[in-house]
């Protein structure tokens, strides 16, 4: 999962730090290319209603999904174990739209998925996660590529996008419908009473059904197999509240394109196994909590192509004659293709000694590489690209707890940016900006129920470089948890609309809008 | 201290080379698609036919298996829109030969077939539209050609923005690109009807000259011929005389009227010498566009249509077609090119000597034009081609690709 700050809402840095806690196989595949430059996240975990309901905040206000362990924060599945100190199971559903209409260039997405994820806790000396997940998207996006945004969505279209044989003269309209279920089984046992030892297995499967208006048709589907296993270890002596995790990870991963009609019959097979490695180092003192984390992963593939053509098709060059010799029967090299990624991140939590108060801090910096490179002397099965990104994100924020347990109020500011160095030549160097302002809280109304409300201001900068002001939102958020004795359950709902304007042209237009949807129930044991 | 900072040493060495750890391909693992053009070698009458018959490679855009076997496997080209300006991305078969003189192995002429797909055949070059409606229904007549000139009116006249097929084949003096260079165009309406004339069906072509190459390549159209020595394209020479090239413009500069149209002329009995009206004006039997022309040439030409009148909408060529004046004399007339379209696909032969010289004198060689580049067996030569599909501009070329003449054995 690569982390992109370039989403034109607050929710990006959010996305970006939910991807951090994947738990079905990682790498970026045809979900996600389908939602890029969305703030909706295609594979990300259950996110945390609560902290939506609340103003989508992450830093200042705790919770679940944001602990400070190896397991939610770094996936390492070792970190399982200490992730919560009983068993329990979640069931969640989450529905997401995105409508963008920014320099004219309309873009829509919509994203449903539901699933069920717990682990099994076994007198702290093992425990067993497993997480189902079926989500379905339905993209529509244009693929012009000079675009005034830049082309915001095409420039980094990384799965099979094959060449037209007529001339493109404009914009077009394409889109996609996909479908994604993924599974994960997580182990994680202690072996010593400082060493704890984990493994994931992980699948995840994607069917495409493209629509675009060439005569080519092509629909991509990916499987990703993932293998990984971790360590965690108590540090001794004087770092004793200080544990140490490394995990490693080798995801067998398979992009394959198929175009198929009564006159032709083509493969086309990328297989880009990744390998990915890290470590963090978790601190839970009395009142700071904090977590150092470092890892890199990368791949590199190939592309085979396996074309079929007969003779009456309309790419064949040989004579529409039903004659043997006219099949045109190929398999060639399409592109070569590669991906690095480095990455270093912190998130802090400090309790204020005598106030209700909690600071929250985080810092990231990555930094990645990617290549295709198509083969020149073939049919064109994908965009070159050649492009090193850079970027980091920041944030701060107070939370401070009623009396009485009667809730939290909270505030925070995040900042990511990210810039990203076209080698093709394509396009400028673009330098992304988000930056939001949240103000939400909790209020507990009964014993058992919450109520939430808040809201994001939000400044994003497509291209800080461009001299045009940034992009104005506001998303205002609302949600419920209650606790219900009959199923002994939380139940969690949260929903939040967002919609942009943008300055120079008319301030008053509306040029974009979201909404999302969560609902959650979750169980301990 | 040392076994400390060998282990230091050691694990740097291990982080750096795991940081650019991946286990996936790097390097291609299939062979490429073969992108060099060969042109064997073959004898100016060949004998590969089961019955052993004598033959001949004709270029009549009818390519046979007999014809063309002796070139091999074709080879199979990527032509990319932004190779030539922004039209898509297909693949086109090219095959090469050369023949020689089997009596006395002189080297003779360079053939290629080409071959590609294409949806739609598109033999119109922005035709001229008329919107003048000469009749009513029920047969009357709209217009007094005595008082209303309206068929020459330029209000009436417009130029449509249809464009033919066209192909491009640019040969350069080795595989990098160098020049001097030679540039052939060929046009599915504009040069490849034009074709000589049988004297035996219409013998006015005596007279007239259009029967030029029909012993030799009685089926055989021509491309246009431009050359390059390094300071752009030029035509190839052409005679001083009033018609110096194959093509005219049928209008008047700034205005859509044309000036000619198709005719059976004065001693033949059938339409435009059996050009295809749509498409040709042949030069030969053309007559100027009367104001009292209330006839249609595309309808007289079409038996299902019985009102022979000028309609809205019907269309006339833009250019007239013919020989270039002394075209043995000059080089304009160099390049021989015939196609044929046929379920979705264009075939298309060229011929062209490999050293173009005048005809001999008095059993003396010529030397070599001037404006062509003179192609040698044992020589690699850079071959490009690109194709328009129905448009002027937005071509798909290929890369520069080795054109090998290779040698007799």
């Amino acid at each position: 999962m690569r982390i992109r700050t370039s989403y034109p809402t607050s929710l990006s840095s959010t996305v970006a730090l939910l991807a951090l806690t994947l738990a079905a196989p990682a790498t970026a595949q045809v979900a996600e290319t389908w939602l890029r430059a969305t703030p909706i996240e295609a594979l990300g975990p259950w996110p945390s209603s609560r902290l939506l309901a609340m103003g989508d905040m992450r830093l200042a206000a705790d919770d679940r999904t944001y602990r400070f362990n190896s397991f939610d924060y770094g996936a390492n599945p070792a970190g399982l174990l200490g992730a919560r100190d009983t068993s329990w199971v979640e069931q969640g559903s989450e529905y997401s739209d995105f409508n963008n209409e920014y320099y004219g260039q309309s873009h829509s997405a919509v994203l449903r998925r539901s699933g069920f994820r717990g682990a099994l806790d076994g007198a702290r000396n093992w425990a067993l996660g497993a997480e189902f997940v079926y989500s379905t998207l339905v993209s529509s996006r244009h693929d012009e590529f000079t675009t005034q945004d830049n082309a915001r969505f095409i420039r980094d279209f990384d799965i099979p996008f094959a060449a037209s044989s007529q001339p493109i003269t404009g914009d077009r309209t394409f889109g996609a419908g996909v479908r994604y279920p993924a599974l994960s089984l997580t182990y994680a046992r202690r072996f010593r009473s400082w060493l704890t030892l984990g493994a994931r297995f992980g699948y995840r499967e994607e069917s495409e059904d493209r629509r675009l208006l060439d005569p080519y048709d092509l629909d991509a589907s990916a499987v990703a197999t993932e293998y990984s296993g971790g360590a965690s270890a108590r540090l001794p002596g004087p770092l004793k509240r200080a544990t140490f995790s490394a995990f490693g990870r080798y995801v067998s991963n398979k992009v394959t394109a198929r175009s198929e009609s009564p006159l032709n019959d083509d493969e086309y097979a990328w297989s880009r196994p990744e390998v990915g490695y890290g470590a963090q180092i978790v601190v839970r003192s009395g009142i700071v909590r904090a977590v150092i984390d470092g890892r890199h992963r990368s791949y590199d593939g190939e592309q085979i192509a396996r074309v079929n053509w007969a003779p009456q098709f309309f790419l064949n060059p040989f004579p529409s004659e039903t004659d043997p010799s006219f099949v045109f029967r190929r398999r060639w090299s399409s592109f070569l293709s590669g991906f690095r990624h480095n990455e270093g991140s912190t998130l802090w939590s400090v309790d204020i000694p005598g106030t209700p108060a909690r600071l929250g801090m985080e810092y990231a910096v990555y930094r990645d590489y990617q290549w295709i490179r198509p083969n020149p002397l073939v049919f064109q099965m994908s965009l070159p690209l050649d492009v090193r990104r850079l970027g980091y994100r920041a944030g701060g924020g107070v939370a401070l707890d009623l009396p009485d347990g009667g809730g939290t109020v909270a505030t925070e500011v995040r900042m990511a940016r990210d810039f990203r160095d076209d080698l093709t030549g394509a396009l400028p160097d673009i330098a992304t900006s988000t930056i939001s302002y949240h103000f939400g809280g909790e209020y507990r109304v009964l014993t058992r129920l919450q109520l939430r409300g808040g809201a994001v201001f939000l400044r994003q900068d497509p291209d800080r470089r461009d001299g045009l002001p940034p992009n104005k939102g506001i998303q205002l958020t609302a949600g419920a948890g209650y606790f219900w004795d009959a199923l002994d359950a939380q139940i969690e709902l949260a929903a939040a609309h967002e919609h942009f304007r943008f300055t120079p042209l008319d301030p008053s237009r509306e040029i974009g809008y979201g909404d999302r949807l969560i609902l959650t129930l979750t169980r301990l044991f | 201290m040392v076994r400390r900072n060998m282990t230091r040493a050691g694990i740097l060495i291990v982080l750096i080379g795991a940081s650019v750890l991946s286990c996936g391909e790097r390097t291609p693992t299939e062979p490429d698609l073969n992108n060099r053009l060969i042109a064997a070698p073959a004898s100016e009458r060949f004998e590969n036919s089961p019955q052993r018959e004598s033959r001949e490679l004709l270029i009549d855009g009818r390519p046979t298996d007999i014809e063309w076997n002796i070139a091999g496997d074709p080879t199979v080209v990527l032509l990319k829109g932004t190779n030539g300006g922004g039209g898509g991305d297909y693949y086109i078969s090219v095959r090469a030969t050369w023949s020689y003189n089997a009596v006395t192995s002189d080297s003779v002429a360079l053939y290629l077939l080409v071959q590609w797909a294409d949806p739609s055949e598109d033999r119109q070059e922005q035709p001229l539209v008329t919107s003048v409606d000469w009749q009513d229904d029920d047969g009357n007549s709209l217009i007094d050609c005595s008082t209303n000139d309206a068929i020459l009116r330029p209000e009436n006249w417009t130029r449509s923005p249809l464009h033919e097929d066209q192909v491009v084949v640019e040969i350069f003096s080795d595989d990098t690109g160098a020049y001097p260079a030679d540039q052939w165009r060929w046009g599915a309406g504009t040069t490849d009807p034009i074709t000589p004339v049988n004297a035996t069906e219409f013998q006015g072509s005596v007279t007239d000259g259009d029967n030029f190459g029909s012993e030799t390549h009685p089926s055989a159209g021509l491309a246009e011929d431009f050359f390059n020595n390094g300071s752009g394209w030029v035509r190839d020479a052409a005679s001083p005389t009033l018609h110096p090239y194959m093509l005219e413009s049928n209008f008047v500069p700034g205005s859509s009227v044309p000036i000619f149209l198709a005719d059976k002329g004065s001693r033949d009995t059938r339409l435009n010498r059996g050009k295809p009206v749509p498409y040709v004006i042949w030069r030969y039997v053309a007559r100027p566009l009367g104001v009292c022309d209330s006839l249609s040439p595309i309808r007289v030409d079409d038996s299902s249509v019985r009102d022979k009148t000028w309609n809205p909408g019907d269309t006339t060529p833009s250019f007239i077609h013919g020989f270039p004046d002394s075209a043995e004399q000059f080089s304009q007339a160099d390049v021989l090119a015939r196609s044929s379209y046929e379920a979705g696909k264009w075939a298309l032969e060229l011929r062209r000597l490999l050293e173009p010289r005048r005809p001999d004198v008095n059993g003396v060689r010529s030397p070599p034009r001037p404006d062509d580049v003179v192609l040698l067996p044992g020589h690699t030569y850079g071959f490009r081609i690109t194709v328009y599909n129905a448009t002027k501009t937005l071509g798909s070329a290929s890369s520069i690709i080795p054109l090998y003449i290779k040698p007799r054995s």
